[in-house]
């Protein structure tokens, strides 16, 4: 019996040792904190098809929509840190808690890598006055409330990029929320309103067949869907970064091994030659950055909204 | 015409009271500037719009004095139901409260044998028939659809 | 001429049609479980389709998302939960039938009437599809609140039983879709500090509640033995004798209707946004009023469910007009296809036409395939679906509940939306016992939220100018059509008293 009681905490050890070194050894389950078929969905389950190759287990897919993706993240929040439950973080996770929607962000969780991101897209009707940036902020000036730039709801990632454009050009727009991209898009191009920021795949369609022109990105860098168009910093306006993005993570107190293993994982996945294609599709911007990166990038995201949302005078406790 | 419409009337205008004392909250007349209704508007009319339509059920009920068709009534055949109902709706219950202790496919099956036992159909057929359903839903939505009964 | 027999060629290539019946079958099972949407299984197959060639990946989605939309009417018909939301108007008339020993007839007229349904709108997509779109794009919030709120005059129409406990109902229902965030100011209301009521109270748990657990509680409540036998063998008589197919008196008497309303979903599913339910719940409500025996409706009528039916399919073709025309999403589900397409490199809008003409032409024939082809296997299989349900009362009881409960677990993988869908059910069943349809109920949780944030978005855009309402043409004609409606009954009394029907 003594011998027994003198193995089994050597015997713990090991186990535990090799469960960590033999990581992963079982299904891993990743949340998706919107509904299936989406943006996030289909690169989720994109990523998820190379990480099956690289790691040898087999990936679960699961859709946990609602309350701006808070459901979702609460889910996987609360669930142990041993690696097998992880998530698709959205940007939504920096907003949500100025927004008033839950006490989570992006804080609570272990990033192990970013996949793309999405910039706003300043985009207006072909006929519109306006054939750049800058005649578009000479008019807003001019004319206080007038222009009516539509996004995808009050407090979105999209609203917020409107309003940036506000805050950097002290200009006075008036928001009009839709319920998501697509209806906002629609109603630019029924001329219901005269101008949208979403995302550029959105307004692809409108741009191919001439019906849209884009004024100006409103992100790091240019994108893949209307190359020839500048960034809003290009064209002299520093303070316009608005991006949609998505990472991977993990609960925030997963062990730093494990965190390794799905870092190096994701790393080879999101460069693969497939997931790249399929960014390319859709018009999202490969953005790789490593577990480093993703949370330093997460806490200067976190930052920004942390200052920005509330001035938007919609953030409610 | 209902005996018990008087009640449901005053239950219908009691969720409407309460919509409406929080609209009231929310305030009424707009907040922005620009004349668009504030976000208690719309539930503050519409619930004044249900109190308007259920007083004139009230007003019905009077003229009418509570006569009407008795709304849970039974006759002798159907004295057995009320029982069936409720032992339905525990078993319910207790499929969702079996469900986030043990798996889910252990609790449906678990319900689906206690109720057809309840029901009274014959032990054989019982058994075949709940492991035939649980089964086939796991297949379905756990095999094919990646849906797992995890909470 | 060329490329559309090129076309033809490609559509009925074996691995083509391999994946479509695939497709319709896999469709079908989809489309009749309640709480399983067409949009999830096409998400759930799309990735799958990436490794195939367009054509068959196409084919696949496409017979899936028509055969989902025909099969909802399916279990509307048998045990009165519509497999899908668009099937909702299918349980008014459906339900009834089935109760009265007809089961097998409504399963034809299901499948026969979702079949011609789907080949109009696909029709409708060939030969106007750029009209079409360029029209209901220009529908802005005021066309859409205008649109609710002919929808929810409906309501009146869709109460079995009194008129005002009916609206009470319907406004009631309304008033629960408020819960939620304000769709404009991001405000939450109503929530109790729950994450899970800040969507609302969603529509599709409640539906699965009222209309499939509210009812299998209200028949264990008012079941009778001494009944039950009887209806029991007269079920069984009249599935021997079944007839399936409708004869020919009852189609052509209800031709123009069914074609009317064939319309009217074309042109609902082209307005982005707007899908099934609304389209098949204002051709039921129309229908019942320009009908030669509106008193038939909700009782059972064939007419009642053949334009439900129609409606509801038609919407795919309206839909698709404005996907490949505009690359507009109209829903969910064509969102998807539309992901699926920029997969293949194609792009929707008007390019589609020009470069990847032969492609849209594929889509159409597929289309069509896939509608003829549910509407083999399905009267093939409706007379047994029927029989699988003439099975001892029990039975369907203790499914349905399990079926109720997966369900609403599959839309969102959410416990909280089968507790709604628990508590919707024990709803349903005092709605019942007290005189009040669910139906108007139902329809107020779904149009009151696309009512209120359009009335409000319209006033944004106006800036806080009502006469927008009236001035702009489309919505001026529809505000008008509805008040019509509502004072027809006045008028009509007014124009023909007495003597006049």
């Amino acid at each position: 019996m003594k011998r027994f009681l003198i193995l089994a905490p050597a015997l713990a050890l090991i186990a535990g040792m090799a469960a960590a070194g033999q990581y992963p050894a079982r299904q891993i389950a990743i949340t998706v904190p919107a509904a299936p078929g989406g943006a996030s969905d289909m690169t989720t389950r994109i990523f998820t098809s190379q990480m099956e190759k690289i790691l040898n287990v087999p990936f679960l897919v699961a859709n946990r929509p609602g309350a701006s993706c808070s459901i979702g993240m609460e889910y996987v929040k609360n669930r142990a840190p041993d690696g097998y439950n992880l998530c698709y973080i959205p940007v939504e996770s920096v907003m949500i808690r100025s927004l008033g929607i839950t006490d989570i962000s992006s804080n609570d969780f272990a990033f192990f890598g970013r996949a793309m991101t999405i910039p706003a897209a300043l985009t207006v009707r072909k006929e519109a006055p306006w054939n750049t940036f800058d005649e578009f902020v000479a008019h807003a000036k001019a004319n206080p409330r007038a222009i009516r730039v539509g996004n995808s709801g009050t407090g979105s990632i999209w609203h917020i990029a409107a309003a940036a454009i506000e805050t950097a050009t002290g200009v006075s727009l008036t928001h009009v929320p839709f319920e998501g991209g697509a209806p906002a898009v629609a109603a630019l191009m029924g001329a219901n309103i005269d101008a949208v920021t979403v995302s550029p795949s959105e307004v692809q369609a409108g741009v191919d067949s001439g019906e849209f022109k884009v004024l100006a990105i409103l992100g790091e860098k240019r994108s893949g869907v209307v190359p020839e168009v500048k960034t809003a910093a290009e064209l002299g306006y520093d303070n316009i970064k608005v991006l949609g993005w998505g990472a991977f993570a993990a609960p925030r107190n997963t062990p730093p091994e494990i965190i390794a293993v799905l870092e190096k994982a994701a790393a080879q996945a999101i460069n693969s030659d497939e997931v790249k294609k399929f960014f390319k599709e859709r018009g999202f911007d490969h953005s790789y950055l490593d577990a480093a990166g993703m949370t330093a990038f997460a806490k200067e995201q976190l930052a920004f909204y942390d200052e920005m949302i509330p001035k938007l005078g919609i953030a409610q406790k | 015409m209902h005996k018990t419409d008087l009640a449901s009337a005053g239950a219908f205008m009691a969720v409407a009271a309460i919509f409406m004392i929080g609209a009231w909250r929310f305030g009424i007349s707009s907040r922005t500037s620009d004349g668009v209704p504030g976000a208690g508007f719309f539930p503050f009319i519409i619930g004044l719009i249900v109190l308007g339509l259920n007083s004139a059920q009230v007003v019905l009920w009077l003229k009418g004095k509570g006569e009407g068709k008795p709304s849970f009534a039974l006759a002798d055949e159907q004295r057995d139901n009320p029982r069936a109902l409720f032992v339905t709706i525990a078993a319910l219950v207790g499929l969702l409260v079996l469900w986030r202790l043990i798996f889910f496919e252990a609790a449906a099956l678990l319900f689906c044998l206690a109720m057809n036992h309840f029901y009274g159909r014959g032990k054989l057929f019982n058994l075949v028939f709940s492991l035939l359903l649980v089964g086939l839903i796991h297949l379905f939505f756990a095999r094919f659809l990646y849906i797992q009964f995890t909470l | 001429m060329a490329d559309w027999l090129n076309g033809v060629w490609n559509v009925l290539d074996p691995g083509v049609f391999l994946f479509l019946t695939l497709g319709v079958v896999g469709g079908g099972v989809i489309g009749a479980l309640p709480g399983l949407t067409a949009t999830m299984g096409i998400a759930i197959l799309t990735p799958v389709t990436f490794w195939f060639e367009p054509t068959k990946g196409f084919a696949m989605l496409i017979g899936l998302w028509n055969s989902a939309i025909f099969a909802g009417g399916i279990t509307a018909i048998l045990i009165n939960t519509p497999g899908t939301p668009a099937s909702i108007a299918s349980t008014f008339d459906g339900y009834p039938l089935y109760k009265q020993g007809k089961g097998g007839l409504a399963l034809g007229i299901n499948v026969i009437y979702s079949a011609f349904g789907g080949i109009f709108g696909t029709l409708v997509l060939m030969f106007f599809s750029f009209p079409l779109a360029r029209f209901t794009i220009g529908f802005g919030a005021t066309e859409y609140f205008a649109l609710a709120l002919f929808g929810l005059t409906m309501m009146a129409a869709v109460s079995t039983g009194s008129i005002l406990k009916g609206l009470i109902s319907g406004f009631t229902g309304i008033l629960l879709s408020t819960v939620g965030i304000d769709p404009m100011l991001a405000m939450k209301r109503f929530t109790l500090g729950s994450v899970y009521l800040i969507d609302g109270v969603l529509f599709l748990p409640v539906m699965i509640g009222m209309f499939g657990l509210g009812e299998v509680l209200n028949q264990i409540f008012e079941h009778r033995p001494s009944v039950e036998a009887e209806e029991r063998s007269q079920r069984r008589v009249n599935l021997s004798l079944g007839r399936v197919i409708p004869n020919w008196g009852e189609i052509r008497s209800s031709l123009k209707l069914t074609v009317i309303c064939a319309a009217i979903g074309t042109v609902v599913g082209a307005i982005p946004a707007a899908g099934g339910d609304i389209a098949s719940i204002i051709s039921w409500g129309q229908s019942r009023k320009w009908s030669k025996h509106p008193e038939e409706y909700g009782k059972g009528s064939l007419e009642g469910l053949a334009v439900s039916t129609v409606s509801n399919n038609s919407v795919l073709g309206g839909a698709l007009t404005t996907m490949l025309t505009l690359g507009i999403p109209g829903d969910a589900a064509t969102a998807v296809l539309i992901g699926s397409l920029m997969m293949y490199g194609m792009q929707p809008g008007p390019k589609m036409f020009t470069e990847f003409r032969p492609f849209v032409i594929n889509i159409i024939l597929l289309m069509l395939l896939a509608n003829l082809l549910f509407l083999v296997i399905g009267l093939v299989t409706a007379k047994a679906s029927a029989k699988v349900l003439a099975v001892n009362q029990r039975t369907v009881w203790v499914s349905v509940c399990v079926l109720c409960v997966v369900g609403s677990f599959a839309l969102n993988n959410s416990y909280f939306d089968v507790l709604l869908m628990f508590a919707a059910g024990l709803i349903g069943f005092l709605f019942r016992r007290c005189g009040y349809a669910p139906g108007p109920f139902i329809l107020g949780l779904l149009l009151g939220g696309m009512l209120e944030a359009n009335l409000r978005r319209a006033l944004v855009i106006s800036q806080g100018d009502y006469a927008i309402f009236v001035q702009r043409p489309v919505s001026c004609v529809l505000l008008i059509v509805t008040v019509l409606t509502l004072a027809w009954p006045l008028i009509k009394g007014r124009l023909f008293p007495a003597g006049g029907k």
